[in-house]
């Protein structure tokens, strides 16, 4: 399965893999009209490439999340988060505008909801 | 239509400072060209844009998905339904209008009715409660969208519904956003 490589959309993220670095970064928008159809393929990725035993980082630069992004994005991170506890080495970094309270409080809560080491950056 | 009452129709969204309005097929592109005159908006801080745009994108999407009035042509199913973005001194207003079935009015009044009556740490908790039980079978988002809207508009939500013949209920639903 080839690793993830999308551009930014008005409504999805931009999504890419540096296999040099082990990172997968989203940054971007996330509104589209079917939730599923672009997350469910990133599941799958995900899952797989746990499977091989790599670490993995995530950066998740988000400027918006709608309500059904949001669902789907803790879905993926709750997979990576039961990486975690088997053991396997992964780690999230939650970036955001700096100004946006509603984005910052948006990645507290993720957090709150995972065990795996889990950063706030903010970005000015 | 004819001039006049298109005129008055001009006239009354001028007085009423509508910043938008669209009546038809909600469509995912209308959608996005809408929001970016939202996110041009001034005269509030970018915190208070975002939950604008926001507010906007969730209801607009809840038309797109439930409205009960649909257009499918080539296989694209969509909903029909009319959303208005108003201003006033201090707040923005998004309010939306749609059909929706009579059997689900009574589930979805009793919800919208029970987020009114929490505030803004109750309304955090049941957030927190919902996002980890799982989505219902009926809903995309684990029916986080009329939390979150709750939890970011500056007062509580106002709804109603106008009962039609066809076993149809009007659904109405306004959120105001805080400029600061």
């Amino acid at each position: 399965m080839n690793p993830p490589n999308l551009p930014a959309t008005d409504t999805t993220p931009a999504v890419r893999f540096d296999a040099s670095k082990d990172l997968l970064r989203f940054e971007g928008e996330s509104y589209p009209e079917d939730v599923t159809a672009f997350y469910a393929p990133l599941l799958e990725w995900l899952r797989a490439h746990l499977a091989t035993g790599r670490p993995l980082k995530l950066e998740l630069a988000f400027t918006y999340l709608n309500t059904s992004s949001t669902k789907a994005l803790l879905d993926l991170l709750l997979v990576l988060d039961e990486h975690h506890r088997r053991g396997g080495t992964v780690s999230v970094e939650w970036h955001y505008q700096a100004n946006i309270e509603v984005m910052q409080e948006a990645g507290e809560e993720f957090g709150e909801d995972l065990a795996l080491p889990f950063a706030l950056v903010a970005i000015d | 239509m004819e001039i006049s009452r298109l005129y008055q129709h001009y006239l009354t969204a001028r007085k009423e400072r509508i910043v938008l309005s669209f009546m038809g097929v909600v469509t995912q592109e209308i959608i996005v060209d809408y929001g970016k005159i939202l996110r041009e908006q001034e005269g509030l801080t970018e915190n208070s844009r975002h939950v604008l745009f926001a507010t906007f994108i969730e209801l607009a999407q809840n038309i797109l998905r439930y409205s009960a009035e649909r257009s499918s042509p080539a296989g694209r199913d969509r909903g029909i339904g009319l959303v208005i973005v108003s201003e006033s001194p201090d707040a923005f207003v998004v309010t939306s209008g749609n059909m929706i079935k009579k059997d689900q009015s009574a589930a979805l009044a009793a919800q919208l009715d029970g987020l009114a009556r929490l505030d803004r740490a109750a309304l955090k908790e049941l957030h927190r409660e919902r996002r980890r039980a799982g989505a219902p079978a009926d809903s995309q988002g684990a029916g986080l969208g009329l939390i979150e809207l709750a939890r970011r508009a500056s007062t509580p939500l106002e709804h109603s519904l106008l009962p039609q013949p066809n076993d149809m209920v009007f659904f109405s639903i306004s959120v105001s956003v805080a400029k600061t």
